[in-house]
Protein backbone atom coordinates (compact mmCIF):
# COMPACT_ATOMS: atom_id res chain seq x y z
CA UNK A 1 0.00 0.00 0.00
CA UNK A 2 1.72 3.03 -1.16
CA UNK A 3 2.03 5.89 1.74
CA UNK A 4 -1.00 8.14 0.20
CA UNK A 5 -3.39 5.39 0.65
CA UNK A 6 -2.53 4.65 4.20
CA UNK A 7 -2.75 8.12 5.13
CA UNK A 8 -6.06 8.07 3.47
CA UNK A 9 -7.58 4.85 4.82
CA UNK A 10 -5.40 3.73 7.82
CA UNK A 11 -4.97 6.68 10.04
CA UNK A 12 -6.34 6.20 13.30
CA UNK A 13 -6.88 9.44 15.15
CA UNK A 14 -10.23 8.30 16.43
CA UNK A 15 -9.22 4.63 17.22
CA UNK A 16 -10.45 3.91 14.30
CA UNK A 17 -10.10 3.62 10.25
CA UNK A 18 -10.49 6.78 8.81
CA UNK A 19 -12.77 5.34 5.90
CA UNK A 20 -14.78 3.61 8.34
CA UNK A 21 -15.18 7.14 10.21
CA UNK A 22 -16.11 8.85 6.81
CA UNK A 23 -18.58 6.08 5.59
CA UNK A 24 -20.51 6.88 8.45
CA UNK A 25 -20.61 10.22 8.37
CA UNK A 26 -21.24 10.14 4.69
CA UNK A 27 -24.49 8.05 6.04
CA UNK A 28 -25.54 10.58 8.53
CA UNK A 29 -25.47 13.11 5.99
CA UNK A 30 -27.37 11.15 3.99
CA UNK A 31 -29.89 10.59 6.53
CA UNK A 32 -30.71 14.70 6.76
CA UNK A 33 -31.01 14.29 3.14
CA UNK A 34 -33.52 11.16 2.63
CA UNK A 35 -34.79 12.34 6.24
CA UNK A 36 -35.86 15.48 4.95
CA UNK A 37 -37.54 14.86 1.82
CA UNK A 38 -39.47 12.23 3.78
CA UNK A 39 -40.38 14.40 6.80
CA UNK A 40 -41.77 17.07 3.93
CA UNK A 41 -43.80 14.23 2.36
CA UNK A 42 -45.17 12.95 5.28
CA UNK A 43 -46.48 16.44 6.48
CA UNK A 44 -47.55 17.41 3.14
CA UNK A 45 -49.43 13.93 3.27
CA UNK A 46 -51.67 14.60 6.69
CA UNK A 47 -52.38 18.11 4.66
CA UNK A 48 -53.77 15.98 1.65
CA UNK A 49 -55.47 12.85 2.59
CA UNK A 50 -56.40 12.86 -1.39
CA UNK A 51 -52.87 11.96 -2.06
CA UNK A 52 -54.24 8.56 -0.44
CA UNK A 53 -55.99 8.21 -3.54
CA UNK A 54 -53.15 8.43 -5.99
CA UNK A 55 -50.77 6.15 -3.90
CA UNK A 56 -53.45 3.45 -4.67
CA UNK A 57 -51.91 3.53 -8.73
CA UNK A 58 -48.34 2.73 -7.58
CA UNK A 59 -47.51 -0.92 -8.25
CA UNK A 60 -47.11 -2.85 -4.82
CA UNK A 61 -46.66 -5.70 -6.47
CA UNK A 62 -43.36 -4.40 -8.29
CA UNK A 63 -42.43 -2.29 -5.59
CA UNK A 64 -42.05 -5.60 -3.45
CA UNK A 65 -40.04 -8.08 -5.92
CA UNK A 66 -37.75 -5.39 -5.78
CA UNK A 67 -37.71 -5.20 -2.13
CA UNK A 68 -36.96 -8.71 -2.00
CA UNK A 69 -33.83 -7.81 -4.77
CA UNK A 70 -32.60 -5.28 -2.74
CA UNK A 71 -33.11 -7.01 0.39
CA UNK A 72 -30.93 -10.36 -0.94
CA UNK A 73 -27.83 -7.63 -2.52
CA UNK A 74 -27.65 -6.33 1.05
CA UNK A 75 -27.38 -9.78 1.90
CA UNK A 76 -24.63 -10.79 -0.55
CA UNK A 77 -22.73 -7.37 0.46
CA UNK A 78 -22.62 -8.86 3.88
CA UNK A 79 -21.44 -11.55 3.01
CA UNK A 80 -19.02 -9.85 0.98
CA UNK A 81 -17.81 -7.71 4.04
CA UNK A 82 -17.57 -10.83 6.08
CA UNK A 83 -14.66 -12.58 2.95
CA UNK A 84 -13.01 -9.51 3.48
CA UNK A 85 -12.72 -9.41 6.89
CA UNK A 86 -11.43 -13.14 6.66
CA UNK A 87 -9.27 -11.61 4.14
CA UNK A 88 -10.55 -13.47 1.33
CA UNK A 89 -10.27 -10.60 -1.67
CA UNK A 90 -11.85 -13.11 -3.99
CA UNK A 91 -14.62 -14.42 -2.66
CA UNK A 92 -15.38 -10.51 -1.83
CA UNK A 93 -15.03 -9.65 -5.06
CA UNK A 94 -17.60 -12.39 -6.34
CA UNK A 95 -20.08 -11.60 -3.39
CA UNK A 96 -20.02 -7.58 -4.91
CA UNK A 97 -20.40 -8.55 -8.43
CA UNK A 98 -23.45 -10.52 -7.18
CA UNK A 99 -24.34 -7.24 -4.76
CA UNK A 100 -24.08 -5.23 -8.35
CA UNK A 101 -26.15 -7.65 -9.95
CA UNK A 102 -29.04 -7.39 -7.40
CA UNK A 103 -28.46 -3.40 -8.13
CA UNK A 104 -28.95 -3.69 -11.92
CA UNK A 105 -31.76 -5.82 -11.43
CA UNK A 106 -33.43 -3.18 -8.85
CA UNK A 107 -32.61 -0.51 -11.91
CA UNK A 108 -34.12 -2.50 -14.60
CA UNK A 109 -37.39 -3.64 -12.45
CA UNK A 110 -37.41 0.06 -11.72
CA UNK A 111 -37.36 0.98 -15.00
CA UNK A 112 -40.43 -0.92 -16.28
CA UNK A 113 -42.11 1.20 -13.54
CA UNK A 114 -41.29 4.01 -14.20
CA UNK A 115 -42.81 3.27 -18.04
CA UNK A 116 -45.67 1.32 -16.73
CA UNK A 117 -46.41 4.73 -15.03
CA UNK A 118 -45.64 7.50 -17.97
CA UNK A 119 -47.48 5.39 -19.79
CA UNK A 120 -50.74 5.34 -17.60
CA UNK A 121 -50.24 9.02 -17.49
CA UNK A 122 -48.48 9.76 -13.91
CA UNK A 123 -45.72 11.79 -14.64
CA UNK A 124 -43.39 13.78 -11.95
CA UNK A 125 -46.09 16.95 -13.45
CA UNK A 126 -49.48 15.48 -12.60
CA UNK A 127 -49.87 15.65 -8.94
CA UNK A 128 -47.78 16.58 -5.68
CA UNK A 129 -48.06 13.07 -5.20
CA UNK A 130 -46.17 11.72 -8.01
CA UNK A 131 -43.62 15.05 -8.15
CA UNK A 132 -42.63 13.54 -4.95
CA UNK A 133 -42.66 9.99 -6.06
CA UNK A 134 -40.33 10.52 -8.67
CA UNK A 135 -37.98 12.96 -6.45
CA UNK A 136 -37.69 9.97 -3.86
CA UNK A 137 -37.68 6.78 -5.68
CA UNK A 138 -35.40 8.72 -8.25
CA UNK A 139 -33.25 10.05 -5.49
CA UNK A 140 -32.90 6.22 -4.32
CA UNK A 141 -32.24 5.32 -7.78
CA UNK A 142 -29.53 7.42 -8.51
CA UNK A 143 -27.90 6.06 -5.05
CA UNK A 144 -27.92 2.62 -6.48
CA UNK A 145 -26.37 3.85 -9.16
CA UNK A 146 -23.55 5.01 -7.59
CA UNK A 147 -22.96 2.11 -5.24
CA UNK A 148 -23.27 -0.10 -7.85
CA UNK A 149 -20.53 2.19 -9.65
CA UNK A 150 -18.19 2.25 -6.51
CA UNK A 151 -18.84 -1.59 -5.61
CA UNK A 152 -18.02 -2.79 -9.37
CA UNK A 153 -14.21 -0.42 -8.28
CA UNK A 154 -13.97 -2.10 -5.16
CA UNK A 155 -14.98 -5.55 -6.30
CA UNK A 156 -11.99 -4.90 -9.15
CA UNK A 157 -9.32 -4.06 -6.43
CA UNK A 158 -10.55 -6.49 -3.87
CA UNK A 159 -10.31 -9.50 -6.38
CA UNK A 160 -6.76 -9.12 -7.10
CA UNK A 161 -5.77 -8.60 -3.28
CA UNK A 162 -6.05 -5.00 -3.00
CA UNK A 163 -7.44 -2.20 -0.62
CA UNK A 164 -9.41 -5.36 0.75
CA UNK A 165 -10.43 -3.29 3.85
CA UNK A 166 -12.63 -1.02 1.08
CA UNK A 167 -15.29 -3.81 0.77
CA UNK A 168 -16.31 -3.13 4.10
CA UNK A 169 -17.15 0.34 3.38
CA UNK A 170 -19.26 0.03 0.05
CA UNK A 171 -21.01 -2.70 1.60
CA UNK A 172 -22.17 -0.34 4.78
CA UNK A 173 -23.41 2.44 2.18
CA UNK A 174 -25.52 -0.57 0.43
CA UNK A 175 -26.96 -1.60 3.49
CA UNK A 176 -27.96 2.29 4.03
CA UNK A 177 -29.56 2.18 0.48
CA UNK A 178 -31.57 -0.81 1.62
CA UNK A 179 -32.61 0.65 4.77
CA UNK A 180 -33.89 3.75 3.07
CA UNK A 181 -36.01 1.57 0.59
CA UNK A 182 -37.34 -0.47 3.38
CA UNK A 183 -38.84 3.09 4.56
CA UNK A 184 -40.22 4.19 0.92
CA UNK A 185 -41.76 0.85 0.06
CA UNK A 186 -44.57 1.93 2.84
CA UNK A 187 -44.55 5.06 2.66
CA UNK A 188 -44.70 5.00 -1.22
CA UNK A 189 -46.49 1.83 -2.10
CA UNK A 190 -48.88 0.58 1.11
CA UNK A 191 -50.21 3.65 3.07
CA UNK A 192 -52.44 4.28 0.46
CA UNK B 1 -12.31 -4.48 9.32
CA UNK B 2 -15.41 -4.84 11.84
CA UNK B 3 -14.49 -6.94 14.40
CA UNK B 4 -17.79 -8.97 14.69
CA UNK B 5 -19.18 -10.99 11.86
CA UNK B 6 -21.69 -13.54 12.27
CA UNK B 7 -21.36 -17.35 10.55
CA UNK B 8 -23.16 -17.05 7.17
CA UNK B 9 -26.37 -19.13 8.21
CA UNK B 10 -26.88 -16.27 10.58
CA UNK B 11 -27.27 -13.67 7.55
CA UNK B 12 -29.55 -16.13 5.71
CA UNK B 13 -31.18 -16.27 8.95
CA UNK B 14 -31.68 -12.82 9.18
CA UNK B 15 -32.29 -12.19 5.40
CA UNK B 16 -34.91 -14.79 5.74
CA UNK B 17 -36.75 -12.83 8.77
CA UNK B 18 -36.53 -9.88 6.91
CA UNK B 19 -38.51 -10.86 3.59
CA UNK B 20 -41.13 -12.64 5.98
CA UNK B 21 -41.59 -9.07 7.69
CA UNK B 22 -42.30 -7.85 4.27
CA UNK B 23 -45.00 -10.21 3.43
CA UNK B 24 -46.18 -9.26 7.02
CA UNK B 25 -46.49 -5.42 5.47
CA UNK B 26 -48.14 -6.58 2.40
CA UNK B 27 -50.71 -8.32 4.69
CA UNK B 28 -51.29 -5.46 7.00
CA UNK B 29 -51.17 -3.45 3.88
CA UNK B 30 -54.02 -5.10 2.22
CA UNK B 31 -56.32 -6.16 5.36
CA UNK B 32 -57.04 -2.48 5.61
CA UNK B 33 -56.12 1.65 5.23
CA UNK B 34 -56.95 2.51 8.64
CA UNK B 35 -54.53 4.30 11.05
CA UNK B 36 -54.00 1.57 12.98
CA UNK B 37 -52.87 -0.23 10.25
CA UNK B 38 -50.56 2.11 8.74
CA UNK B 39 -48.77 2.04 11.55
CA UNK B 40 -48.24 -1.19 12.03
CA UNK B 41 -47.02 -1.55 8.70
CA UNK B 42 -44.54 1.58 9.85
CA UNK B 43 -43.40 -0.26 12.97
CA UNK B 44 -42.62 -3.68 10.84
CA UNK B 45 -40.35 -1.10 8.99
CA UNK B 46 -38.88 0.43 11.61
CA UNK B 47 -38.53 -3.34 12.98
CA UNK B 48 -36.67 -4.32 9.20
CA UNK B 49 -34.20 -1.38 9.04
CA UNK B 50 -33.14 -1.99 12.83
CA UNK B 51 -32.57 -5.57 12.08
CA UNK B 52 -30.38 -4.40 8.96
CA UNK B 53 -28.77 -1.12 10.69
CA UNK B 54 -27.86 -3.60 13.93
CA UNK B 55 -26.55 -6.75 12.22
CA UNK B 56 -25.54 -6.06 8.31
CA UNK B 57 -23.74 -2.64 9.17
CA UNK B 58 -22.79 -4.35 12.82
CA UNK B 59 -23.79 -0.95 14.42
CA UNK B 60 -24.75 -3.61 17.41
CA UNK B 61 -21.31 -3.79 18.34
CA UNK B 62 -19.96 -1.11 16.66
CA UNK B 63 -18.45 1.87 18.59
CA UNK B 64 -21.03 4.08 20.13
CA UNK B 65 -19.58 6.77 18.02
CA UNK B 66 -21.46 5.60 15.24
CA UNK B 67 -24.77 5.50 17.17
CA UNK B 68 -24.55 8.91 17.74
CA UNK B 69 -23.96 10.42 14.53
CA UNK B 70 -26.69 8.47 13.25
CA UNK B 71 -28.64 10.01 16.45
CA UNK B 72 -27.47 13.21 15.93
CA UNK B 73 -28.90 12.80 12.23
CA UNK B 74 -32.31 11.17 12.88
CA UNK B 75 -32.64 14.35 15.67
CA UNK B 76 -32.00 16.99 13.47
CA UNK B 77 -34.92 15.27 10.67
CA UNK B 78 -37.05 15.02 13.53
CA UNK B 79 -36.99 18.68 14.78
CA UNK B 80 -37.82 19.76 10.93
CA UNK B 81 -40.66 16.99 11.20
CA UNK B 82 -41.94 18.56 14.96
CA UNK B 83 -40.67 21.65 14.63
CA UNK B 84 -43.73 22.04 11.02
CA UNK B 85 -46.58 19.50 12.49
CA UNK B 86 -48.15 22.82 14.01
CA UNK B 87 -47.66 24.94 11.19
CA UNK B 88 -49.14 22.06 8.92
CA UNK B 89 -51.66 20.31 10.95
CA UNK B 90 -52.88 22.82 13.84
CA UNK B 91 -52.68 25.76 11.85
CA UNK B 92 -54.21 25.19 8.11
CA UNK B 93 -56.20 21.49 9.66
CA UNK B 94 -56.74 19.22 8.25
CA UNK B 95 -60.13 20.12 6.43
CA UNK B 96 -58.45 23.78 6.16
CA UNK B 97 -58.53 25.81 3.22
CA UNK B 98 -55.42 24.99 0.60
Amino acid sequence: MSHAASVQSERTSTGLPTGRVAIWWFIASEIAIFGGAVACYILLRMRHPEWGAAARHTATSIGAVNTVVLLTSSLFAVLADSAAARGDGRRAGRFLLLTSLGGLAFLAIKAFEYTREIQHGFTPVTSLFWSFYYLMTGLHAAHVLAGMVAMLAVASGARRGQSVHRVEFVAIYWHFVDVVWIFLFPLLYLAS
Amino acid sequence: MSSTHLPTSRYVAIWAVLVAALLASLALGAAGHSRAFVVAVFAVAAAKAGLVVAYFMHLKDGPTMFTVLLAGAVSVVAVLYFGLVPDIVWVHGRMGSP
